[in-house]
């Protein structure tokens, strides 16, 4: 697989902002909120990659724009194309994903905690927050794919445009709906387990049904 | 079990299942029939008799099969292909939500989704089998999405989700409304607490059968109503209501439906039980209560635990320890005796426990009985310790309760050093990191132990209460899970279902925390931290740091880990858990007033403005009776009660709507708990400031066992004559100067008479005085003081002479006032009618004491022959090493009966000497429920 | 033998009920300028849309060098440059980033010619696309197209938002191109005057189907102009002149008619009085009248009396 070095770094700059302020937010987020970081309970953060994610992907995956059209009629072919819109995706989560999880999985959030507002859980927060970046990787995993195929989708020759939108909503729905209804804290573990692994299969026939997809994607802009 | 609505649900999930999936299935097999055999499928005809004219079907119907067929034919072009990608992927992307939701209800504690661990089989089966057969739906509709609409398959599939959620958590399958009619069959269940089977139950005068028995609600509720217990038994034999009597009683026990889910048709009440043991009735019984309530898959109720003993079964049971005395607590042969106990069941060992806190000889013994039980001394390796352990865990989740003070936790106790404490704690961390409702656990228990009620957590820590050993005064955390009576509005029912794996909890964190005391001890390793606190501490921190339980349980066992965690969770309060300041309030509180693990001290050490700051923001509320411990004797003056003293006082008086009596118990009540360090100044200006006129002590209605365990005999007398001499200060109004003079004089004996005091307050060790004794030195006292007060007016010789005369019956009586507790019991063997109670607590009392009590002694040289035959009585119950020298004293007696009595106490104690450890042989089956 | 660059065979494209592009076919070798022509709506932009791949035919399909254009692979977009209404770089981009994109597109982009080429209207390279007007941008497009060194130029009005000086160099620019590279190109233009001077063949498209596909030097050869007086009733011509279009303006009345070639001003000499006039066709004024004729036709408006095609 050879990247493109002009059309990977052309896809990053259009979601520079996102990225820029979605980084800031979440380091942030992650660094000054006191209290632990639980990844079934915490709404913001779910709203934030629900957010963020569509953020992106309207910058680098919306064929109705003049600026993705674009490059759809300036010699890059539609594989290339989608292989670089998803490794400037992955770039883009990868650059405000990392620096959480740092913070997170290293002492330093503890610290800062500790400094900022002795807060009495410090010395907790490495070994309790273990899962959370995980399942915010998760969540991006499962959402980004999604949002791709939901244009993707819109962008078919053929009709029910609209399905891979209401199917985002549904993820959406579905995911505030058990992290709300279920402390899977309390689940066998592999139970959870059984959730990941679908997310994950999910994750994965979205890509690859937006491969395939996207070679019949019609440029409307 | 099944009710209408259950079965409808489920029938509707296998109907409404099997119809989509058989719709998506024929679908997607006429789509692939036309495309792969070419067939066209007929115009679509019904069957119709000649007369009639064909039905009319709508017209979007035909055209619809049609286009679909059509579009069937068509060869497979790319995009087509695309086409059918598209909509296959959505269909599975919704099928997996859709499972995956569905997945997510088994889970759904909050909604009372099925919980594997505990719902019954017979509802697992409702449980799976809706929970399948929507599976089966979500699958069928999604096929029809890929064949016809993905729109409409996705709606469909999100109503049906969204009907069973909605169905969930208003209660269906999984979470029903109460049904009143199954709750009149909820099983209510009357055991013995120590497991003893056959003991006869009345229940409000109506016989219900043999413990352990059980009785549905509905039964229960058609029981006569009574009002009150009568004043006799079934047998018609009087009962005696004094809760302190060794005597029989009605039981109180009130059955309570919780109003969450029941209407007010079916009434709380208060039912009497009476409980026989081969038609005696039980002493010193009492009965939990029975809670009923709903957990969303099935009614229970809290069983009722009677707790008591039969008389011959103290008197048996009495006789055995006094075969061990009479041995010198030598026993010969173990396995007998072991034999002999066990025969007595666990309640036996806790009585023999409880017996021996005052007897350090039988302690010895009871140790060694239960080392060679266990056979700790006999384990050379860390598997055969381990091995005790486990056999000792699994005998107290097999009894589903635990209690430190039993048996098996005393046995614990002995095999702790024996263990190793590392692997002890791996295991504990590892139970602790596997519990999966920890962060549930709020539920209380109430532990019943005689008649000290307390409170404590029925899970995690399972820290009951503080048990204050009557010997050497400190204070000694007991473990117990209680008997789960759900006796709060803050009912878990979780932990109701779980309370089989409660007692393991309990004797967990007892094993834990012990270990944790044992290796404090010795020294730690480089950061200060034992493994326990190492690995115990962080385990249960990991689990739910933010719980009160178990900040309770880390606080004790201590730390650098709890030191880091605690120290700063508490330090500033207001800024803690917004939303949650009562909860988080009433932990604070409890750390700073009663709390005294090594953490809770050291932070009123280090925190002392917060707890200040503290007491005055949330116990200052208006009209509240504050509670304020502030126990922290180990600062001297510098505690924390002594500094809030001020201010508590200034409160006090603030109170609106209390009587001045009732002010000045609260601030008496506070000085006592700041003992050592209030004076006698103290006192008196909290009488002074209650503005009573005179100390009226009969009003204070104070509860003696806290007197009894803060004031020391000489603070005792201090504060009285610092309140004398106050008092005297203000009575001085003589209208002569002989008068003046005589009232002076008589004040002064009053001052001089510790009798001024009313002997409700009496700072004995006792616990309560007989009424009757109280109600007439009420009555003398008040009569002195109304004396000495109209005497300040006028002074007439016949006054004085009655005031005189009332002083001396006073006189007569104010040892009583502040007597010890041996002095307390002669008097009331002397006043008192129920002579063999009064002579059981008066032989109790004098032959605990090592050695042999000074009134005992004083008995025995008492020249009168009464006295010495007290004694002589006395003596007889108690074979002890330290007792049996005083009975050479009474054996040459001079009065013929006391030299009688004697006699036969010597050979009955040589009989005891001799014979075998009587077994306790009944009838009635001792065996574990 | 001459490459076959483009061919498409019975291609159309339905949007929803309407029909956008009608059975069209055609071929076009390498080296070919063609000039696109049509209404409004009559589907151009579609028509190129469908070459380069960007949409998907309803029927018929499209080969862009040789290969179908819904599976074009990179070895043939990098030798296709196309500019497009709408297709516009994000407003932030500045004309260096645009270079550098292109450079990654195409292996054999000219980056010193997209610098002349900017350098031409002085627009310099570090400026934002949001900086520069719709013309100035349009020319940076424009260099960016040209520069990429691509065998094929799918241009949909190229010119649109240009000055006159402008369109004339971009036109030059194409016929360079055509000649020099042997680039094919097909430019979409309403201008048909521009196009005149560089194209080489004429598509004529009208409610999504050809109406005329012919070179123009075929077309000079067999279209002549007839003006008549609009006041004598319109001629029948002989049957071996084909009529194309009549127009009426100013008193006079043109004709267009075709005959096999070098054939039609002799032919029509026959018809003609002394007042007639007859003289090789302007394009210009041809397509303004095919597409009025062709839309008089279509309302029903038999204005002159004869079909054309017919004699």
């Amino acid at each position: 697989m050879t990247i493109n070095r002009s059309l990977l770094v052309w896809q990053c700059r259009l979601m520079l902002p996102v990225t820029l302020v979605a980084m800031l937010f979440a380091v942030g987020y992650a660094a000054f909120l006191p209290g632990l970081l639980r990844w079934h309970t915490d709404y913001l953060a779910l709203l934030f990659i629900t957010i963020h994610g569509w953020w992106l992907v309207l910058s680098v995956g919306r064929p109705t724009s003049g600026g993705v059209a674009f490059l759809y009629g300036n010699g890059f072919d539609r594989d290339t194309l989608w292989r670089h819109t998803l490794l400037a995706s992955a770039l883009a989560v990868g650059t405000v994903w990392v620096p959480v999880a740092i913070l997170i999985w290293s002492p330093l959030r503890g610290v800062i905690q500790s400094w900022l507002y002795d807060n009495p859980e410090f010395s907790l927060m490495a070994p309790l927050e273990t899962s959370y970046p995980w399942f915010l990787l998760l969540g991006y995993l499962v959402w980004i794919p999604m949002l791709h195929y939901a244009w993707i989708r819109e962008a078919q020759p053929f009709r029910g445009g609209n399905s891979g939108h209401w199917l985002a909503v549904a993820v959406v729905v579905a995911s505030f709906t058990m992290g709300n209804a279920a402390p899977l804290r309390q689940a066998p573990p592999w139970m959870i387990n059984s959730f990941v692994g679908a997310a994950l299969v999910l994750s994965g026939m979205l890509l690859l049904a937006g491969r395939r997809l996207h070679r019949d994607l019609e440029v409307r802009a | 079990m099944s009710t209408s609505l259950t079965t409808l649900l489920e029938r509707a999930a296998w109907i409404g299942g099997a119809v989509t999936l058989a719709i998506g299935a024929f679908a997607i097999a006429r789509q692939l029939t036309v495309r792969f055999t070419g067939w066209r499928p007929a115009e679509l005809s019904l069957p119709i008799s000649n007369n009639l004219p064909p039905p009319r079907l709508p017209g979007w119907f035909p055209r619809f099969c049609a286009t679909r067929s059509a579009e069937a034919r068509e060869p497979l072009g790319q995009v087509q292909v695309a086409c059918l990608l598209a909509r296959c992927v959505e269909s599975a992307v919704v099928w997996l939500i859709g499972l995956t939701l569905v997945g997510a209800g088994l889970l759904n504690v909050w909604w009372y989704g099925v919980d594997l661990d505990v719902v019954p089989v017979a509802q697992q089966r409702h449980e799976f089998v809706v929970l399948a057969f929507l599976a089966v739906t979500i699958t069928g509709l999604a096929l029809i999405g890929v064949v016809w609409r993905m729109g409409l398959s996705i709606v469909a599939i999100g109503v049906l989700l969204s009907a069973y959620f909605s169905l969930l958590d208003q209660g269906t399958i999984s979470r029903r409304p109460a049904n009143e009619a199954d709750l009149a069959a909820c099983p209510i269940e009357i055991r013995m607490e120590d497991g003893t089977v056959g003991a006869d139950v009345w229940v409000n005068g109506v016989l219900l059968g043999q413990t352990p028995l059980t009785v549905t609600l509905a039964d229960w509720m058609k029981l006569p109503k009574w009002l009150d217990a009568p004043t006799t038994g079934p047998d018609g034999r009087e009962v005696l209501t004094t809760r302190t009597s060794r005597g029989t009683r009605w039981l109180t026990c009130v059955v309570r439906p919780d109003r969450r889910w029941v209407s007010a048709s079916v009434p709380e009440g208060t039912y009497f039980l009476w409980a026989e043991i081969g038609g005696e009735p039980l002493v010193s019984a009492h009965a939990s209560h029975a809670n009923v309530s709903f957990d969303g898959v099935q009614w229970m109720a809290s069983p009722i635990l009677i707790q008591g003993q039969s008389p011959r079964w103290l008197t048996a049971l009495d006789r055995l320890l006094d075969q061990a005395r009479a041995r010198d607590y030598r026993i010969e042969s173990p396995d007998e005796w072991l034999a002999a106990m066990h025969s007595f069941g666990e309640g036996g060992w806790r009585q023999a426990m409880r017996a021996a806190e005052s007897e350090p000889l039988l302690n010895d013994m009871l140790v060694e009985l239960l080392q060679r039980e266990i056979g700790v001394t006999a384990a050379t390796t860390q598997d055969e310790a381990w091995a005790i352990f486990e056999r000792l865990e699994r005998q107290a989740t097999e009894a589903r309760d635990y209690q430190s003070e039993s048996r098996i936790g005393r046995s614990l106790e002995l095999l702790l050093p024996h263990l190793d404490p590392e692997r002890l704690a791996r295991y504990a961390a590892g139970i602790v990191d596997g519990l999966r409702w920890v962060p549930s656990a709020r539920s209380w228990g109430v532990l019943r132990r005689g008649e000290h009620e307390s409170v404590g957590r029925a899970l995690l820590p399972v820290v009951s209460h503080e048990h204050e050993s009557q010997t050497d005064g400190n204070a000694r955390p007991t473990f117990s899970t209680g008997d789960l009576t759900l006796s709060h509005a803050s009912v878990d029912v979780t932990h109701f279902r779980r309370r089989d794996q409660l007692a393991r909890l309990s004797f967990l964190a007892h094993a834990v925390w012990r270990m944790d005391e044992l290796l404090d001890r010795k020294e730690t390793d480089e950061a200060g931290d034992n493994v326990i606190e190492r690995l115990v501490v962080s385990a249960l921190l990991r689990r739910g740091a933010e719980h009160a339980d178990v900040r309770q349980l880390v606080m004790r066992l201590g730390g650098s880990l709890e030191d880091q965690h605690l120290q700063r969770w508490f330090r500033d309060w207001r800024r803690r858990r917004p939303g949650h300041e009562f909860q988080f309030g009433s932990e604070f509180w409890r750390m700073t007033q009663g709390d005294q693990s090594e953490a809770a001290r050291r932070w009123r050490r280090q925190h002392p403005d917060e707890v200040l700051s503290f007491a005055e923001s949330i116990g200052f509320e208006e009209n509240q009776d504050f509670y304020f411990g502030l126990s922290d004797a180990d600062v001297s003056t510098e505690s924390l009660a002594v500094r809030f003293w001020p201010k508590y006082r200034e409160h006090t008086m603030s109170l609106q709507g209390w009587p001045p009596v009732r002010k000045l118990a609260a601030m008496w009540r506070y000085l006592f708990r700041m003992e050592p360090y209030s004076t006698p100044e103290m006192y008196v200006s909290a009488w002074r400031t209650s503005g009573i006129e005179l100390f009226l002590a009969s009003e204070l209605q104070l509860d003696d066992s806290e007197i009894a365990t803060r004031l020391s005999h000489d603070k005792r007398k201090a504060v009285i004559a610092a309140l004398t001499a106050e008092a005297q200060a203000r009575l001085n109004f003589a209208q002569s100067d002989e008068a003046r003079r005589r009232v002076a004089e008589l004040e002064e004996q009053v001052a001089k008479r510790e009798k001024m005091l009313r002997h409700d307050i009496a700072l004995g060790p006792d616990p309560v005085a007989p009424r009757n004794q109280k109600e007439f030195l009420e009555t003398l006292i008040a009569e002195a003081q109304s004396e000495l007060k109209s005497a300040q007016y006028d002074i007439s010789p016949r006054r004085l002479a009655e005031l005189e005369e009332t002083l001396r019956q006073i006189a007569a009586l104010e040892r009583n006032a502040f007597a010890s507790r041996t002095q307390r019991a002669l008097q009331r063997f002397e006043y008192f009618d129920d002579k063999e109670s009064a002579f059981e607590s008066l032989a109790d009392v004098m032959t605990r004491e090592i050695p042999a009590c000074p009134e005992l002694l004083e008995l025995l040289d008492s020249p009168d022959p009464k006295k010495r035959l007290l004694a002589a009585r006395v003596i007889r119950t108690h074979p002890a090493p330290h007792i049996r020298p005083l009975l050479e004293k009474l054996l040459g007696d001079a009065d013929a009966e006391v030299k009688k009595i004697a006699s036969e106490t010597q050979t009955e104690w040589q009989r005891l000497a001799t014979e075998e450890p009587g077994k306790w042989l009944r009838v009635t089956d001792h065996k574990k429920r | 033998m001459t490459e076959l660059v483009i061919q498409t065979e019975s291609l159309g494209r339905q949007f929803g009920s309407t029909h956008a592009l009608t059975d069209v076919s055609l071929k076009v070798t390498r080296g070919t300028v063609m000039a696109l022509l049509g209404p409004n709506g009559s589907g151009k932009t579609t028509l190129l849309k469908l070459i380069r791949g960007l949409i998907q035919p309803t029927t018929g399909r499209a080969m862009l060098l040789g290969q179908d254009g819904r599976l074009l692979t990179n070895a043939v977009t990098s030798r296709v440059a196309c500019l497009f209404e709408g297709f516009v770089p994000p407003r932030t981009a500045t004309v260096q980033q645009l270079f550098d994109l292109q450079a990654g597109a195409s292996p054999k982009f000219d980056r010193g010619m997209a610098e002349c080429w900017c350098a031409k209207r002085e627009l310099p390279l570090n400026r934002r696309m949001w900086s520069f007007s719709k013309g100035q941008q349009r020319w940076v497009l424009l260099g960016l197209t040209f520069a990429s060194r691509a065998d094929v130029l799918l241009l949909d009005e190229p010119a649109d938002g240009l000055d006159p000086s402008a369109r004339r160099e971009l036109y030059d620019a194409i016929r360079d191109h055509a000649n020099e590279n042997d680039v094919t190109a097909v430019v979409s233009t309403h201008v048909i005057g521009d196009i005149e001077r560089v194209a080489d063949e004429l598509l004529l498209l009208r409610k999504g189907r050809v109406d005329l596909h012919a070179g123009l030097e075929e077309l000079r050869e067999q279209v002549c102009e007839v003006e008549t007086s609009a006041s004598h009733p319109a001629r029948t011509w002989s049957s071996e002149l084909v009529l194309l279009g009549q127009r009426e303006a100013s008193g006079s009345r043109l004709t267009w008619l075709r005959a096999p070639a070098g054939e039609c001003e002799t032919l029509v000499k026959r018809q003609l009085t002394n007042s007639d006039l007859v003289r090789p066709v302007n394009l210009e004024t041809l397509y303004l009248a095919l597409t009025e004729y062709r839309a008089t036709l279509d309302r029903g408006e038999a204005a002159f009396g004869s079909e054309p095609g017919t004699r």
